[in-house]
């Protein structure tokens, strides 16, 4: 059946069966199809296993697998896909089997593993596994249990082979002792008729160290976050499945991309929570996105404080500690937040962070902390989660697609009349089509090349009002060409409330606007649109509607950031930088739609002054993932 | 073949221990045999590929005893194994029928009497049956077993074991077992004598060391592994050796190496080859667990200033220019006490010496000098040293 055809089925079945989609927290109760219909990025992985799988039942080796990675990473999903692969494949089921053990149950004795891996064999072969005999066996002594049952598990699997699934390994470890792993390998090494196939948080004592009984036993797979690619080709997959066609089509536009990339910083592509995202997502919600953002927390938040009440209660008190502030935190500052010992704050950390919870960062001798899953804040309340919602308009906003072309800078140096031949010629295109961003934005930029800048701001304005511009790129230029043409602090200061005025007014100008009809403002229909009006209506009130949903501070605000990179560090010195943060600080501070920018433009600075990115570590991965594209740096390790 | 860092292998899957399985059949049949290696080097697929294809006329009974934590226990398992060999419905071994007789049918007691008696009657029933095959015990992890019964029992007890089996040896001049375990039996002896139990449980024993392959076979093996993993490679012998070269001919690294290519999808280059051996080497969560080397010196070497001692040979043994060329005793003792050891003599080095080179730190060349037994594990100490 073709890929499409079994969507469809799937498609059928759920809604004949009036189901939750897909089960989120437990990829066992989901229909295995859908499972087969959803798994994004994990192929190889899979086929690797499979074939493993394979030459151990034909070649008599044993392999076993370890698949490590944070919850909500696909573990589940990736082990129940392995269950239903091995027993739907004709050449595997005649030789091989398979037993699951789940995460929800504990076993503290090799007797009791066997017996839960016999009453999964009898679960899934009925006709090959008797429930009546194994409870009977039940009546001897657990020594006798043990025995009988790994006599008929060997003679079953001798030439065939037993494909044990462990979630959770490290529990089960835990749960068996030292002594207990002992048995279990000497039980694997005796007789090695079961491969296993094993998931956990992360990689653990048992497994890595070289005294204990399991070190290099397993083949350690990490299983990596989803890329923003596989991310956005999860969400189409869904959303083919569930047949919202004007999401699919949204999804493959650059602007529905964007999107994805906004969730995908705070999701660390981790797919359940594009799982939960799916439910959902519309459209419009996507577009919106705080709105879908706002919609996903209250789903999410039970999970999240569910997961808070495993902790320890000072475990508690630092996730809560980390959730409260904006950026990452030393083991010294969560010590004084919390009136505890730094010997116990040390070793609480450090347990949490094993635990999957914190990741840290060192710069020099200090370590800093941070969540790994910044939506663990909604685990708290509404101000930890309004911080996220923040982030996530930023984001929002910053990885809005730049339709424009790169912007030619003026050079600084070109003579007078290169400046005014390029300013006339911007004139008359201007005068030709009333509607050329292009030009109205470099005219602003010539003016201020040429220190005229009371013309500039005029064009800024002029450009603002008149045209449909693409904000955030353009926001750039002129931050950075305020910053490179005034070194004196005053006048950066009032170049800077100059700009930040204009589009505060435009702001006020958008909020009387009522929003106009929905529209994609760069798909080709609307450009014929739009040169139809242009034609027919000189007036660029039409131009409004398009703009009304968009906060213009927020494009100035962005700017401010994307300016980091068009700051030329070897001119100016450490002072002058310096001064660049100060006279940002003193005019928008205040302001809202400035909260993240103003701090990562303040890293910013602080980078281009040491040439350190040690400079980051106080910042939450998310900002510092922004902060290394603004500065056009690799990717964080 | 597929790539199988871990698990258990086929015995076609055990490369270039042919030689070494000869030499081990061969000595069998004069005497019991000590195995010892680093761990994760192959003594157990060494052990299994016997057990598996046994040399005709012996018939091997592989007991991973690490699960055992009492004399009682390991005596009951040695019984269960020589009655399963012997067919417990055939052929009932005399000192069973005997111990039925005295104890009116008591099964139950019958284990639980006193293990010796158990143990050395179970043996000597075996040796007494007339059998076309010859049993060999492949004991592994005995010196778990062994600090498990002392951890337990006490080290009296841990020392009858180990001069019991010596005994049987002895008195049962057929007798044959062959003990391998990853941690150095001499560590574990050298606890019970620290305890007052001297014992020279394995001077009888012939001793044997299992090493990396040679590079012949260790390429013949990662050649194998990028072929069963369908990884492309520019030119598979170069690969093949780059990667035998790079983890110094040790099977399990070379699993591991082309596991991790394949999981990587990476083309076998020597660029990503040797980029990914790095990685296993700088890579702060320390995936081949190397630090153990580093970590467990105040374990191995506890007394007074031993591990910082050992760690400064290390040193002066890394920064060597020539690897491959070994240092001389006095050349060792003049650069440690450069580097501020506390060593009283040239005796004092050589005690410690010794002690390395029995735990795989060192090997010893014919002229007398020392130099890092494995490459990998020098250059890894190199990095995490800053050297």
């Amino acid at each position: 059946m073709s890929e499409a055809g079994m969507r469809n089925l799937v498609r059928e079945q759920l809604q004949s069966t009036n189901q939750r989609f897909i089960s989120r927290f437990s990829p066992n109760q989901t229909d295995p199809r859908l499972l087969e219909a959803i798994t994004i990025g994990r192929e190889p992985l899979l086929q690797n296993v499979l074939e493993k799988i394979a030459d151990s039942a034909i070649s008599g080796a044993t392999q076993h697998v370890l698949f490590y990675g944070p919850r909500g990473i696909g573990k589940s999903h990736l082990t129940a896909l392995l269950r239903y692969r091995i027993i739907n494949d004709a050449k595997l089921s005649d030789s091989v089997q398979v037993a699951c053990l789940h995460e929800d149950e504990t076993t503290t004795s090799i007797a009791q593993l066997l017996v839960r891996v016999y009453r999964s064999l009898c679960k899934w072969y009925p006709k090959d596994y008797s429930v009546r005999w194994l409870e009977e066996l039940l009546n001897q002594s657990p020594k006798e249990i043990e025995s009988v049952l790994t006599r008929r598990l060997v003679s079953r699997f001798d030439t065939r082979k037993l494909v044990i699934l462990v979630e959770n390994l490290d529990l089960l470890f835990e749960n068996l002792g030292i002594d207990g792993q002992h048995q279990f390998r000497a039980l694997l090494q005796e007789h090695p008729f079961a491969c296993l196939v094993t998931t956990s948080r992360q990689l653990f004592r048992a497994v890595t160290d070289r005294d204990e009984p399991f070190f290099g036993f397993f083949q350690h797979i990490p299983l990596k976050p989803l890329s923003l690619a596989e991310a956005q080709q999860l969400l189409l997959r869904i959303a083919e499945i569930k047949g919202q066609a004007d999401l699919v089509q949204y999804l493959n536009t650059p602007d529905g991309l964007s999107r994805v990339r906004a969730i995908h910083d705070l999701a660390n592509g981790n797919p359940r929570v594009y799982i939960v995202l799916s439910e959902f997502v519309t459209r419009e919600s996507l577009d919106q996105l705080v709105v879908i953002f706002q919609k996903m927390a209250d789903d999410l938040t039970p999970y999240y404080q569910e997961r808070l009440h495993r902790l320890s209660p000072m475990q508690r008190q630092i996730v809560e500690c980390l959730c409260q502030r904006h950026g990452t935190v030393n083991p010294k500052e969560i010590t004084r937040s919390l009136l505890a010992d730094q010997r116990s704050i040390g070793k609480q950390v450090r347990i949490l962070e094993e635990g999957g919870y914190l990741r840290s960062t060192k710069r020099g001798r200090e370590t800093y902390y941070e969540l790994v899953e910044p939506l663990m804040r909604l685990a708290y309340d509404v101000k930890e989660q309004r911080m996220l919602e923040s982030l996530i308009a930023f984001l929002r906003n910053w990885y809005q697609p730049d339709y424009t072309q790169q912007l030619n800078i003026v050079p600084l140096n070109s003579s007078t009349q290169a400046n005014m031949e390029a300013l006339s010629l911007c004139e008359k295109a201007i005068e030709l089509d009333p509607a050329n961003d292009y030009a109205r934005v470099r005219r602003s930029e010539i003016f201020f090349s040429m220190h005229r800048w009371d013309e500039g701001f005029e064009a800024i304005s002029d450009a603002m009002t008149n045209s449909y511009l693409y904000l955030q790129g353009e926001a750039a230029e002129w931050f950075s060409l305020i910053f490179r043409l005034s070194e004196d602090e005053v006048s950066v200061q009032a170049r800077i409330n100059r700009l930040v005025d204009i589009f505060q007014q435009i702001k006020e100008v958008c909020s009387l606007r009522k929003p106009g009809p929905r529209s994609n403002r760069y798909d080709a229909s609307h450009i014929n649109q739009r040169i139809d009006l242009v034609a027919s209506d000189n007036t660029p009130s039409y131009l409004f509607p398009y703009e009304t949903k968009v906060n213009p501070m927020t494009h100035l605000a962005n700017g401010l950031v994307k300016s980091l990179l068009k700051i030329n560090r070897n001119r100016f010195s450490a002072a002058v930088l310096n001064s660049f943060v100060a006279a940002v600080e003193k005019r928008v501070a205040e302001l809202v739609e400035f909260e993240i920018p103003l701090r990562l433009f303040r890293y910013g600075i602080r980078y281009l002054v040491s040439g350190n990115e040690s400079e980051f570590v106080e910042l939450i991965l998310p900002e510092r993932r922004i902060l290394r594209q603004a500065l056009g740096l690799t990717e964080e390790l | 073949m597929k790539a199988n860092p871990g698990g258990n292998l086929a015995p076609e899957g055990v490369y270039g221990r042919d030689q070494l399985i000869n030499l081990l059949w061969e000595r069998l049949e004069n005497q019991s045999i000590l195995m010892d290696a680093e761990r994760r080097i192959g003594k157990t697929q060494v052990l299994r590929k016997m057990l598996m294809q046994p040399k005709s006329g012996w018939k091997p009974i592989y007991r991973n005893v690490e699960k055992v934590h009492s004399a009682q226990e390991f005596a009951e398992l040695v019984y269960d194994d020589v009655q399963q060999f012997l067919g417990t419905t055939k052929r009932a071994a005399s000192f069973i029928r005997r111990f039925f007789e005295e104890n009116e049918n008591d099964y139950v007691n019958l284990k639980s009497r006193s293990w010796k008696k158990l143990l050395t009657s179970a043996v000597e029933d075996l040796m007494a049956s007339k059998s076309n095959e010859r049993l060999v015990f492949f004991w592994d992890e005995l010196p778990w077993m062994v600090q498990s019964i002392q951890r337990n029992e006490g080290s009296k007890s841990a020392v009858e074991v180990l001069d019991t089996i010596r005994s049987l040896r002895h008195e049962q001049p057929e007798f044959r077992v062959i003990f391998t375990g990853s941690i150095g039996l001499h560590h574990v002896l050298g606890k019970l004598s620290a305890d007052g139990y001297p014992t020279s449980a394995k001077n009888d024993m012939f001793h044997v060391t299992v090493t990396p392959l040679t590079p012949s076979d260790a390429e013949r093996l990662a050649a194998d592994l990028l072929r069963g993993e369908k990884i492309t490679c520019d030119n598979l012998a170069d690969a093949a050796s780059t990667i035998a070269e790079e983890v110094d001919y040790f099977p399990f690294y070379i699993h591991h190496i082309v596991a991790g290519l394949r999981i990587e999808q990476s083309i076998a280059t020597e660029t990503n080859i040797k980029a990914f051996v790095a990685r296993q080497l700088v890579d702060a969560s320390d995936p081949w667990q190397l630090a153990h080397y580093r970590n467990r010196l105040s374990t191995y070497y506890p007394d007074g200033d031993d591990a910082r001692n050992v760690a400064i040979i290390l040193d002066v043994l890394t920064i060597n220019p020539d690897s491959a060329d070994p240092l001389s005793v006095d050349e060792i003792f003049k650069y440690v006490s450069n580097r501020g050891s506390s060593l009283k003599d040239r005796d004092d080095l050589l005690r410690l010496l010794r002690l390395m080179d029995a735990d795989h730190y060192l090997s010893r060349e014919i002229d007398g000098g020392y130099r890092f037994r494995f490459p990998l594990i020098r250059r890894w100490w190199k990095l995490d040293r800053g050297l």
